[in-house]
């Protein structure tokens, strides 16, 4: 049986994926992600979030103020429809764990847009440090277009021998 | 005296736009209701400037289904690269599913007031040209040229293979062939039509 699909994502698609009720999120994106949701539901896909994009989660619940709590439901109802499939992943400081400094600070240099956003270089880093990842989903502009990333993510991952990773919005069904 | 208000909010709201809004709305000491009657008169006068642009390249601004919604996302971000319509629009554009997207565009398209009348739209017959052919574009084409334009924006002085080489990786659906004639289209309609991007 062939390794489950393991997959990244930033909190600008774990919020529209997870809000249904459209707490914080607008209809068209949280509806974009309707078939992206149902496969993830149905496939045997594993998910990995970095801490920091727990973290940015909880701040915007926080920040939504009355919605907050269900905002969090929504998550928990995700999480526990994933059936264990779903987890949180800070990369140990040991083996790979240990480049972390070396990978951040390289990034940071490959592209000054990191500079200014620390936390999602940190979750790109995190995903570069996972072995398993095949993918980071994300709408982060400056992510998902630059080639200077690209290349750099590119390069990391070969010189550990892992598997290539992409870095793109969630896939599409429809053409 | 209702319309005397209404005018006086147009300009305080045309001089916040202008300047530093933040700083001003301090300033003049703007609290939240006076910043939603603001808002609401804003939403307006974009939804009329929105309308208007579509009226004079003779089409409806249908947004009633997704598919349709997401054609207008595209055209948008097309039309608004050509320096007269841009003023019209100006939207701010991040990035979804099908490639870049406005939620402040599609803010307005949600909540367009049902007295909303097409603001009159001033451009040359040039702009009009340029405006007719994205108006031509299918979806495809709008998906993978407004794709192309964010990688050349954040991606300054790459090369033309290297555009296609990233909107594959990004886009495997299209085949490297579309992307090539669809750049070649972008970089064209640039030239011929001063595009800003």
């Amino acid at each position: 049986m062939p390794s489950p699909l393991v997959i990244h994502l930033d909190t600008s698609v774990l919020l529209p994926l997870v809000d249904k009720k459209k707490l914080v999120s607008k209809e068209d994106e949280v509806r974009s992600l309707n078939n992206f949701h149902r496969s993830l539901l149905r496939g045997n896909q594993k998910i990995k979030v970095s801490i920091v994009v727990l973290g940015e989660f909880l701040n915007k619940a926080i920040n939504s103020k009355e919605r907050c709590e269900d905002l969090i439901w929504e998550l928990q109802v995700f999480i526990s429809q994933m059936k264990g499939r779903f987890s949180v992943y800070v990369p140990k400081f040991r083996d790979f764990g240990a480049h972390f400094a070396e990978v951040l600070q390289g990034a940071l240099e490959c592209d000054d847009y990191l500079r200014d956003h620390p936390a999602d270089a940190i979750i790109l880093v995190t995903a570069i440090l996972d072995e398993e990842a095949s993918c980071l989903y994300t709408f982060d502009t400056n992510l998902v277009f630059s080639t200077r990333i690209a290349d750099y993510v590119r390069n990391k991952r070969d010189e550990y021998g892992f598997k290539r990773l992409r870095i793109r919005p969630p896939p599409t069904s429809r053409r | 005296m209702e319309a005397i208000e209404n005018q006086e909010a147009k300009i305080i709201y045309w001089v916040l736009e202008k300047c530093d809004t933040v700083a001003l709305r301090y300033f003049y000491g703007i609290g939240d209701g006076e910043g939603e009657m603001l808002v609401a008169i804003d939403r307006k006068e974009r939804a009329s400037k929105l309308c208007g642009v579509f009226e004079k390249l003779g089409e409806r601004l249908d947004v009633r289904s997704f598919e349709k919604r997401l054609i207008v996302q595209k055209r948008v971000y097309m039309l608004q690269l050509h320096p007269e319509f841009h003023p019209y629009l100006g939207y701010h554009y991040s990035l979804f599913i099908h490639g870049p997207y406005s939620p402040d565009l599609a803010d307005i398209y949600y909540h367009i007031p049902k007295d909303v009348k097409p603001a009159e739209i001033d451009v040359s017959r040039e702009a009009l040209e340029y405006g007719r052919e994205v108006m031509r574009m299918d979806r495809a084409t709008l998906e993978i040229a407004s794709t192309i334009i964010e990688v050349i924006r954040v991606n300054r002085g790459i090369s033309d293979e290297r555009i296609v080489e990233h909107v594959h990786m990004l886009k495997p659906s299209y085949k490297s062939a579309e992307i090539w004639d669809i750049l070649l289209m972008v970089k064209n309609l640039k030239r011929k039509y001063n595009l800003v991007f």
